[in-house]
């Protein structure tokens, strides 16, 4: 089976399209943009090098984080344009960083027995370490989301815990509605959908990566 | 889904069946004429053979063309290489339906995989419907049509079965004899040329016969049809209890081979069952043991609020207590009131002073005549929901034989729902297959440790309260519309 990862623009196009909320962001190709757009909207950011030949970005470093003033921001800049061949560089992504979230994963797969798969669960870094996930078959409805959100051990820390505010589960609930949308209106070109980390806040739900793989 | 019911009606309920092969020796040519005979079933029979004229006094044909009336049902023994001809010839005689017991198709080599997809070329002409090849058969017990060998008589409930593998399904069939648990329909569909599994499925799932179904999986054909018969069954309130081979990488190289179907894969499965309300165990004594259960108590297991534990050992007590505290299962206080009517001329009871759940009596308490005097209390009290009783085998099998008598008395008495655990050696003794059998025989799931128990009663009340969940959903607006 031929599989095909959309471009930062395509994905940008699919998701906005179903309003999935993202985090703050822009793709720009020169310095001056990037410190143009950390002015307006606020440091610290985040800048990742986008190439369609990479997934696993904090792997080859290409995310940098926590970059506080403009001083740092060029220095970054300046670092990460040496990482990549410059064929292979779609531009670099500066987003807005979130601190102080609740990172969980969604994303969806497709089934060749059964069809397209939600997957909810721990995100970040350690998703795979923690293993603390569910899965429902789409398409579905919000209370099933709900409850697949309450099987998992992540729901103790969206609820709030030991002191931290609890979260939006509600904007998290419409982002996973507006995924099964998605994937009912494109289920014979979606193959899957990855969102890890989704920033999950007191007030609303940001997609921090995404990836979409479709058939080819 | 709209599901064809017809289809699997004509299978499990002909007016008229041949035997296309059928003989005096071999084991299913005429294990299978037997079984119709023997368990009375009410409508004719044709053996086909061109060498018999009769085939235990019962009048044979050389064709089936020339059965005299109508055939609804043929089931198919003959070889192999002469299964092609046998099909080509129903679909000539106008029947409707096949049941092909014969084995080395797709499952066995390459000539077989040749064979077989012929067989399915001449079904998809002919319009129709078939069960197999490589099949143990089918039992519509209500009916009384034992189209299979099975080792022995069962009386008819509401558990339906099905399974991929012919010999399992045997096997367990035993199984649930032993337990006395009455059977409705049980059903292999070995390799699913054309019915399989999932389709068997959605049809129990509305069978009115059918109020429990047990299932054996190797691998799965139609995953849309296999999600719509469990979601049917969660509606309708019948609680599936599911086992799976082809979970592992090395299981699903056999599974495949075996019945030359595809495994989805694992994690995705189980999600499903979830999802759906299926019950899904690791193996298939867990099956039996919650099968067992709803079997004996059925839909009273959606509305338990008041479980109350008495044991006649206070380690078993804290044992099972921890088995419900791992399993989320509620364990409520006694009341003042109802200690003191405990207490109220029990002397075996005077040491009673906590109203903690487990209680512990003590042994003297459940033994021989002492045991109905404890548990009257107990078994007519309306708060209490659901019993379970913990007991340790003495060294007198006479009184463990009385007890057991006195418990199953005031169950049967009362109707309070009741497990019980008995913990101890069983073999070389006189009565031990008999308290066992005693306790089968009044359908009060019995076990040997409150694990099984606990944990088989636990995925119930999950499968009860689910389904309210998504009935309490299902009519509602919150679609992704």
């Amino acid at each position: 089976m031929n599989k095909h990862l959309l471009t930062y623009a395509e994905t940008k196009i699919w998701l906005d399209a179903f309003e999935i909320t993202r985090v703050p962001e822009a793709l720009v190709n020169s310095k001056q943009a990037a410190q143009v757009w950390a002015e307006a909207h606020g440091y610290p950011v985040v800048l990742k090098l986008i190439s369609t030949q990479v997934t696993h970005k904090t792997d080859t470093q290409i995310v940098k984080l926590s970059i506080s003033n403009p001083n740092d921001l060029n220095i970054t800049w300046e670092d990460l344009m040496n990482r990549l061949p410059v064929e292979q560089i779609e531009g670099v992504l500066i987003q807005k960083m979130i601190t102080s979230a609740v990172e969980v994963l969604v994303g969806t797969s497709f089934d060749n027995q059964f069809g397209h798969m939600l997957i909810f669960g721990s995100g970040g870094i350690l998703t795979e370490l923690l293993e603390d996930s569910a899965m429902i078959l789409l398409p579905t409805q919000a209370w099933q989301i709900m409850h697949m959100i309450e099987e998992t051990r992540i729901h103790k820390l969206l609820q709030g815990y030991r002191g931290s505010a609890p979260v939006d589960i509600e904007s998290l609930v419409q982002l996973m509605i507006n995924i099964s949308k998605m994937v009912e209106a494109h289920a014979d070109s979606l193959l899957s959908l990855d969102l890890n980390p989704v920033m999950v806040l007191p007030e609303g739900s940001f997609a921090v990566d995404a990836r979409i793989f479709i058939r080819s | 889904m709209s599901v064809d019911r017809k289809r699997l009606e004509t299978i499990l309920n002909p007016k008229g069946i041949a035997i296309i092969g059928a003989s005096e020796r071999g084991m299913y040519p005429s294990g299978i004429i037997k079984n119709l005979v023997n368990f009375g079933y009410p409508h004719e029979i044709f053996p086909i053979n061109p060498n018999r004229d009769q085939v235990f006094g019962i009048p044979c044909y050389p064709e089936i063309e020339k059965a005299p009336s109508k055939v609804d049902l043929a089931i198919i023994v003959v070889n192999r290489e002469r299964v092609i001809t046998a099909l080509e010839q129903c679909a000539r005689a106008g029947v409707p339906s096949v049941l092909i017991i014969t084995a080395n198709f797709a499952e066995y080599d390459q000539r077989g995989k040749d064979l077989q997809e012929q067989i399915a070329e001449i079904i998809r002409q002919n319009n129709l419907v078939a069960l197999g090849p490589n099949c143990a058969g089918f039992a519509n017990m209500p009916a009384k049509i034992i189209a299979t060998r099975l080792p022995c008589a069962m009386q008819t409930g509401g558990l339906s079965f099905l399974s991929q593998s012919g010999a399992l399904m045997m096997a367990i069939y035993g199984v649930f004899a032993d337990h006395q648990m009455g059977l409705n329909k049980i059903l292999s569909v070995g390799n699913q040329v054309d019915i399989n599994l999932s389709e068997a499925l959605q049809y129990l799932a509305d069978d009115p016969g059918t109020t429990h179904i047990g299932a054996f999986i190797e691998g799965l054909q139609d995953g849309k049809a296999f999600v719509d018969g469990l979601e049917r069954a969660l509606v309708n309130g019948k609680p599936i209890v599911l086992v799976k081979s082809g979970r592992t990488k090395i299981g699903s190289k056999i599974a495949a081979t075996h019945t030359a179907a595809i495994a989805g894969s694992d994690k995705v499965f189980t999600a499903i069952c979830h999802q759906f309300g299926a019950i899904l165990v690791d193996d298939i004594n867990e099956m039996i043991n919650v099968l067992k259960i709803q079997n004996a108590y059925g839909k009273s297991l959606s509305n338990i609020n008041n479980i109350v534990i008495v044991t006649q050992s206070g380690g078993m007590g804290s044992l099972t207590a921890d088995w419900f505290e791992k399993e989320k299962l509620n364990l409520k206080p006694l009341s003042n009131q109802f200690l003191k009517t405990l207490k109220k001329d029990n002397p075996n009871l005077s040491h009673l002073s906590s109203l903690n759940n487990p209680i512990d009596v003590r042994g003297a308490s459940l033994r021989g005549d002492a045991t109905a005097v404890t548990l009257r209390p107990f078994f007519t009290d309306p708060q209490i929901d659901f019993l379970f009783l913990l007991l340790a085998r003495t060294a007198y099998q006479d009184q463990d034989l009385e007890t057991a008598r006195a418990i199953i008395e005031i169950q049967q008495k009362t109707k309070k729902p009741l497990i019980v655990v008995w913990t101890g050696q069983r073999d070389k003794e006189k009565h031990a297959i008999t308290i066992d059998q005693l306790f089968k025989h009044a359908s009060i799931p019995i076990y040997k440790q409150s694990s099984d128990a606990v944990r088989s009663l636990a995925a119930l009340q999950r499968y009860w309260s689910y389904r309210s969940l998504y009935l309490l959903h299902q009519g509602s607006d919150e679609t992704t519309q």
